[in-house]
């Protein structure tokens, strides 16, 4: 990488790839260079097939300032060499970045200064990782602690808390641009000591999200999250918000949690409905780790005997009678039975969750040797690369995100390969290729290769449309038809071809918001009860991140 | 006036005493040589020339002066050329001259 090479490399190369001896090569490349810059000066303009086109332009003289004196200067008429690639070139350069594409920017986003928008998608990017990163985490605490008993887990909860005191010190020191938050804990800290395993988990969290913010600022993503980018935070405040100050012993502090566990996962989920982002689902899931391990506290106490039952509906009425005070609304009355019921519904659900996560896991473990894997959620935001049709100029400047590839096989992501075949082996005359989904790909890279413009993923999509859920995430090893161009008439040269695949990739797309969002049915499942969820086990939530491999640029995966 | 790429292959037929159709299959092998060479951030160094190098051009934001609405560009690698000294020195000439 980053070589330079002299004419006698180029010329080396290109002897071999050719077939001519090494001589008549170099004297090729000498002649050519001696005829363009020859031909330049006489000519203006040379153009080069392949390359781009050499020309000389005058540059007006102008008035500039010195650098060095500050005085105002003027620079004279002169002339430069102007080149400017052809298509071609220019393509094959910008390979490693040809998945980005254009986002519209959404109108009521504050670009004060276009620096800090970015520092804002960082965050947004970040958070999104640290939450999944964090679910992991809990999910492995979540494991040990089923292995042993829960006085086992107790004492881990007193251990995290020996550590706790430094770790507030300093998260509150970080965490001054979110002051809210700050105050929130301060007041917390002051509590009695049966609130701070709670603390102690939101500390946690803070300090990854400290540490991993440090670790993957670099890493950014293409699109832009309209979404509020502090959602883990939000989740912390909710979480701390919900403890009355007032604890008497530790039942009562389960039980308090088992409440509050209620009060959060219903609005999440409605909100998750309400938006169409995976994200809010991945709040959720976040959520469900605390969620778990309050359940096993749960269980205990709801064994042990009738009279933490009591207490906890004491302390249920108590709580409403909070609440109502507050929003001047809830039912009083028949608070006992309908917590009872909320509590035994909360309790199915967690459970469910539970095994799910634990298969989850398990799937994790199978796939690879590390626990601790990084995922990286793509979140192709409908709403932001679409646009309204007819406006097919900036259609093709915008066609949609194309397919993020799930669950890759990490060991092995460049070596994979795509199988082609020609279409006498797959039988039909309309097949031009079969294509098996490796990491990274996209349909519309996919259409790019076939039919030279990337619109015309659409009619993959359609002639796939049985394989395909969801266009958005194809999972890595489906083969797919990529049908003749001649079936759907595509020609990348004619612009009334183009604009039909545009116009139908505005409807494949409204259409697929409306009913195949896979968060929304994992949602739908969860709230039936439904304890084989296959969305659990094919975890759509899991993207590998295409810019991994993709880019020679890797290095510093750092674009901006 | 201008050369296009059919006077350039027909110049350096005649030069070289080949056949347009060798010097045309050169002429690509070259470019996507170089095209190779540039998507590995190599730079290429044609001495007395110049030379041709990938560069990244960052993300931006742009505005569609037909409906004001504003898209963000993302970053991309371009293939820049670099004229060497002596063209450079041609160049400054050029303008003396005149």
């Amino acid at each position: 990488m980053s070589n330079r090479l002299t004419i006698k490399e180029i010329a080396a190369e290109l002897a071999k790839s050719i077939g001519k001896d090494y001589e008549s090569v170099e004297r090729f490349v000498n002649e050519l260079i001696n005829v363009v810059s020859e031909s330049v000066f006489t000519d203006k303009l040379v153009q080069i097939k392949g390359i781009g086109t050499f020309k000389i332009i005058q540059v007006e003289k102008r008035e500039s300032i010195d650098v060095n004196t500050k005085e105002r200067i003027v620079i004279p008429e002169h002339y430069k060499l102007s080149f400017s690639p052809e298509k071609e070139l220019r393509e094959t350069v910008n390979k490693p970045f040809s998945f980005f594409e254009s986002i519209e920017i959404n109108d009521d986003s504050d670009f004060a200064s276009f620096a800090s928008e970015t520092e804002e998608r960082d965050k947004a990017d970040d958070q999104d990782e640290d939450v999944e990163i964090e679910e992991i985490i809990y999910e492995q605490e979540k494991k040990e602690e089923q292995n042993e008993k829960e006085e086992q887990a107790e004492i881990v909860v007193n251990e995290q808390l020996s550590i706790s005191k430094e770790k507030v010190n300093i998260i509150v020191e970080k965490e001054e641009s979110k002051p809210e938050i700050t105050d929130e804990e301060e007041k917390e800290i002051g509590d009695p000591i049966f609130e701070r395993p709670l603390i102690d988990e939101i500390l946690e969290e803070l300090n990854q999200i400290e540490k991993i913010n440090k670790k993957e600022k670099e890493k950014i993503e293409e699109e832009i999250l309209p979404a509020p980018p502090l959602v883990v935070n939000e989740i912390v405040t909710e979480t701390i918000k919900e403890i009355p100050p007032p604890v008497v012993n530790e039942q009562e502090q389960v039980e308090e949690v088992v409440e509050e566990t209620q009060e959060q996962e219903l609005p999440i989920y409605s909100a998750e409905q309400a938006h169409d982002e995976p994200k809010v689902k991945i709040e959720a899931e976040s959520v469900t780790p605390k969620e778990h391990r309050v359940s096993y506290e749960i269980k205990e106490t709801n064994q042990k005997n009738e009279d933490v039952m009591d207490e906890y509906n004491e302390n249920r009425r108590r709580e409403s009678y909070h609440r109502s005070g507050e929003r001047d609304s809830e039912k009083n009355s028949d608070n006992n039975k309908n917590t009872l019921v909320i509590l035994l519904l909360a309790v199915v659900i967690i459970l469910i969750i539970a095994l799910s996560t634990v298969l989850y896991m398990s799937k994790d473990i199978l796939f690879k040797s590390g626990t601790e894997k990084v995922i990286t959620t793509q979140t192709p935001s409908q709403n932001t690369f679409t646009l309204p049709s007819g406006d097919s100029e900036v259609d093709n400047l915008e066609d949609e995100w194309g397919i993020e590839d799930e669950f890759g096989d990490e060991g092995t992501p460049a070596t994979e390969e795509t199988v082609k075949s020609a279409s006498s082996a797959t039988g039909g005359s309309d097949i031009i290729a079969n294509v098996r989904i490796k990491r990274g790909d996209r349909l519309n890279l996919i259409a790019l290769e076939y039919y030279g413009n990337k619109l015309f993923w659409v009619y993959i999509y359609e002639h796939n449309k049985s394989k395909i859920t969801n266009p958005n995430s194809i999972p890595v090893g489906l083969d797919l038809v990529i049908p003749a161009k001649s079936v759907y008439n595509i020609d990348a040269n004619n612009p009334a071809s183009i604009r039909k695949a545009s116009v139908l990739q505005t409807q494949i797309l409204s259409q697929y918001r409306q009913y195949s969002n896979p968060y929304n049915q994992y949602n739908q499942y969860n709230q039936y009860n439904q304890p084989n969820d296959p969305y659990q086990y094919n975890d759509p939530y899991q993207y590998s991140d295409p810019y991994n491999n993709q880019n020679q640029y890797g290095q510093s995966p750092n674009y901006y | 006036m201008n050369m296009k790429n059919k006077e350039l292959v027909k110049e350096l037929a005649t030069r070289l005493k080949w056949t347009s159709v060798e010097v045309s299959e050169m002429l690509s092998g070259l470019s996507s040589l170089i095209g190779s060479h540039l998507v590995e951030s190599d730079t290429v160094s044609l001495e007395d020339f110049g030379q041709f190098e990938a560069r990244k051009k960052g993300e931006r934001i742009s505005v569609n002066p037909a409906n004001g609405k504003r898209y963000l560009v993302p970053p991309k690698l371009v293939p820049v050329f670099k004229p060497s000294a002596t063209v450079k020195t041609k160049l400054k000439d050029l303008g003396n001259n005149e």
